[in-house]
């Protein structure tokens, strides 16, 4: 537990309700003897306590006529990228503003205790992560490595007097920026630094997406870029002159399976007609792999080909495990084949 | 490419941005299969599927049968907010959690433009 890594941690519960904030305060003492429960209403105050190395937990009301707790919140983790936050509030709450703190949860004011004490045990238990040093030989392998572990957040990497940005959402590429350069040009660009520095910040969230491509195939597309570089070839032509936008076709299967056909720079710029959807996702991101599979898996159940669609969204579950929609999904086809199914016995009894 | 259904996730997603007494929103299918959803962390989403799909069979019965017509809105209010089950297209329904200080006046008006664009991928 997070709360017995440092000498007396302290929860600190910012309320400007005071028979609120002590109704909790002793519920919260009763439930965790071991900790300090330190209540205030002032922003100045909480903030202070937040920031402090012994403060486990943060857990403020969203809004009030005094503080703004959300400020409260964002600011200590500004200092505390990893501090456990819970919000309580009044419906409606700007679900935006909650869903700008990363992983912070939301209770509905007046909390339930048994709910809080739940939740206040759940989130005391969740595992810090690991920090350090680590030094890798390029840079792709930090990108896949980021991929492969369904990361969020912008990774700022430093190249002399350079600086540049490539953002992830859930292991996918969504942004890059260097200088003036912005998507797949600023990604190949930034990946061709030989040395630097860098860094991941797990809060950086891109403010728009302007890349589209699946991981994989940019950074084959750069390694592709490289080569030619090495080669003495002309660089990749800026992504319009690419002529297949809205995919992924730049690189992909050939009917041998066990071929893979590079076409990136100055061959076949010419539209071509999509490839089958099961070629289509093969360089897709398993999130990807998953949406697509899902999407599929809604259009046989519309078709009411179950069988076919619980293959579909077990798939679909199995890449992405994190999706809640898609299990929800695949236990209401479960039900509802067990409804569809003819009762046992009835056999040819047409009576 | 975006599926279908993030695309209609993204629509939810204006919809709440520019509503906010709008909790949460969903597109269910009329067998209860959530298409797209954007609702907060402690609303079940099986538990939406499920009743909208009640509902939903409950109102077309009730529309078809008493005003022999095809059932187009329903909607549930209880002292924190309301709950607006709305047809969008043949096969599905728009389901909208609504806090109790919304106007639902404009409400409707927003859920009419929703449908507008949800229909273009439903």
């Amino acid at each position: 537990m997070i709360a017995q890594q440092v000498k007396h941690p302290r929860i600190v519960l910012v309320e400007d309700d005071e028979a609120l904030q002590r109704h909790v305060a002793v519920a919260l003492r009763r439930s965790f003897a071991d900790l300090d429960i330190s209540g205030t209403k002032d922003a100045a105050e909480a903030l202070h306590w937040a920031e402090d190395e012994r403060c486990c937990l943060l857990i403020t009301d969203a809004q009030t006529r005094q503080l703004d707790g959300i400020a409260v919140a964002t600011n200590a983790r500004k200092r505390r990228p990893t501090l456990p936050v819970i919000v309580m509030s009044n419906p409606p709450c700007n679900v935006d503003d909650v869903a700008s703190l990363v992983d912070a949860a939301w209770l509905e004011k007046p909390p339930r205790i048994d709910r809080l004490v739940v939740l206040v045990e759940r989130m005391l238990s969740r595992p810090l992560g690991f920090t350090g040093k680590l030094t890798v030989d390029g840079l792709p392998d930090l990108v896949q490595l980021l991929s492969m572990i369904h990361a969020t957040g912008a990774l700022e990497v430093e190249h002399k007097s350079e600086h540049g940005r490539i953002w992830f959402e859930r292991g996918a590429i969504v942004d890059s920026t260097l200088g003036e350069l912005q998507g797949r040009a600023s990604f190949h660009q930034i990946l061709r630094w030989e040395g630097g520095r860098f860094s991941m910040d797990r809060q950086g969230r891109a403010s728009q997406r302007t890349i589209q491509l699946p991981t994989m195939q940019l950074l084959l597309e750069s390694m592709c870029q490289l080569d030619q570089d090495r080669a003495g070839a002309p660089a990749i032509p800026p992504p319009a002159a690419l002529v297949p936008s809205d995919a992924n076709r730049a690189i992909h299967r050939s009917n041998s399976p066990s071929h893979i056909r590079l076409k990136t720079v100055d061959a076949e710029l010419r539209p071509e007609p999509p490839p089958p959807a099961g070629h289509a996702v093969a360089w897709a991101t398993p999130q990807q792999q998953a949406a697509e599979r899902f999407q599929r898996g809604l259009e046989l159940a519309q078709a009411k080909q179950y069988a076919e669609a619980m293959a579909e969204w077990e798939a679909a579950c199995q890449l992405d495990p994190e999706q809640r929609v898609y299990q929800v999904n695949l236990k209401r086809l479960r039900e509802v084949q067990l409804r569809s199914q003819p009762p046992r016995g009835t056999d040819g009894d047409q009576e | 490419m975006a599926t279908k259904s993030e695309r209609i996730s993204e629509v939810l997603r204006g919809l709440r941005q520019g509503t906010p007494e709008v909790i949460g929103a969903a597109v269910v299918s009329s067998e209860g299969f959530i298409v797209a959803s954007v609702l907060p962390n402690e609303v079940d989403e099986d538990m939406i599927g499920g009743m909208a799909a009640s509902l939903l069979g409950v109102s077309e019965r009730i529309s078809a049968d008493l005003m022999r017509s095809q059932m187009e809105q329903t909607y549930v209010r209880s002292p924190k907010g309301y709950i607006v089950v709305n047809s969008a297209g043949p096969d599905a329904v728009l389901v909208l959690l609504v806090s109790r200080e919304a106007k639902l006046g404009l409400i409707f008006l927003e859920l009419k433009r929703c449908i507008v664009e949800l229909m273009k991928y439903l």
